[in-house]
């Protein structure tokens, strides 16, 4: 039986080759590790500021005496009426909506506040919800 | 000649090999110096913004009584101003900023026109502070960082009426 080895050029190709196809793989492992902490750290930001909105929201909703008053004050505060028990407001860099819905019987307001992601290519507002909170307040 | 020629690419290829391997190395840690960077960035964007608000919103949680929890003026700044009284003397907190500072002079009413305007303490940097009353139980903030980020945030005075 023959035993042929490869030229020292058919060596130094398949070490090329082994070079490049390592660094690819290599490449593809550390922006798979970084893309992905980046990602975390976006989600986690506009999470922050989700938080943020919903409580100066809520805030508003408590210091309220009545629905009326309170979708008063929503109003000074930027929001826009969407109809007479929804309010919303876009907040953020990239079009983040919160909205707020209220209802009352005599003794208690409610509201719903609630923060989405904003709509992709001129689609419907995703579903994807940030952060929401419910409130009752004594009135 | 032949073998001289390929003698030298046996000694330059492991060469151009090595800086092959040096030069993906060196792209692949700038790419993710630069991706790190960005997210150290997102985070300290609004921290200082964030921390006053934060500081603001405990400072009314414990001044929360009565009428305690205003919005005026610090020697011709705005602020919040805070009353408390503590063994029958009267207390006042003012909060403002002065020349890039968030700044809490806490003091007794009585001792108040000996102080200037930067006798507050700093709390941490803030290029600008406004307060408004939108209600009686409602306080709209706004703070501006030394980046000029703005952000605001709205605080309940949930104790109302009475004071003097």
């Amino acid at each position: 039986m023959i035993r042929r080895r490869l030229s020292s050029g058919d060596l130094m190709l398949l070490e090329l080759v082994f070079a490049i196809v390592f660094f690819c793989l290599a490449m593809a492992a550390s922006m798979s590790v970084f893309g992905t902490s980046y990602e975390m750290s976006a989600k986690a930001a506009a999470k922050d500021e989700a938080v943020r909105e919903v409580t100066s929201a809520a805030e508003i909703v408590r210091s309220s005496a009545s629905a009326e008053d309170a979708g008063e004050l929503l109003k000074k505060a930027g929001f826009t009426a969407a109809s007479s028990s929804q309010y919303e407001k876009k907040y953020g860099e990239k079009g983040e909506c919160i909205y707020v819905t209220l209802s009352s019987t005599e003794t208690l307001l409610t509201a719903a506040l609630e923060c989405r992601a904003p709509a992709g290519n001129g689609e419907e507002a995703s579903e994807s919800v940030i952060y929401s909170l419910k409130v009752d307040h004594c009135i | 000649m032949n073998n001289k020629g390929a003698g030298r690419i046996n000694d330059i290829f492991p060469i151009l090999l090595f800086l092959v391997f040096t030069l993906s190395a060196l792209g692949i840690v700038l790419a993710s110096v630069r991706i790190y960077q960005q997210i150290l960035d997102h985070s300290e964007k609004s921290y200082d913004t964030e921390t006053a608000i934060s500081y603001l919103t405990e400072k009314f949680r414990s001044h929360d009584e009565n009428g305690c929890i205003d919005v005026g003026d610090y020697k011709g700044i705005k602020a919040v101003v805070m009353k408390n009284t503590v063994k029958e003397v009267p207390y006042v907190t003012y909060i403002y900023a002065y020349d890039g500072y968030l700044r809490e002079l806490y003091i007794e009413e009585a001792l108040l026109d000996g102080e200037t305007v930067d006798s507050g303490t700093k709390i941490l940097e803030m290029k600008d502070f406004d307060a408004a009353k939108v209600s009686d139980g409602l306080i709209h903030l706004v703070f501006t960082d030394k980046t000029d980020a703005v952000m605001d945030s709205y605080l309940a005075v949930k104790s109302r009426g009475g004071g003097e």
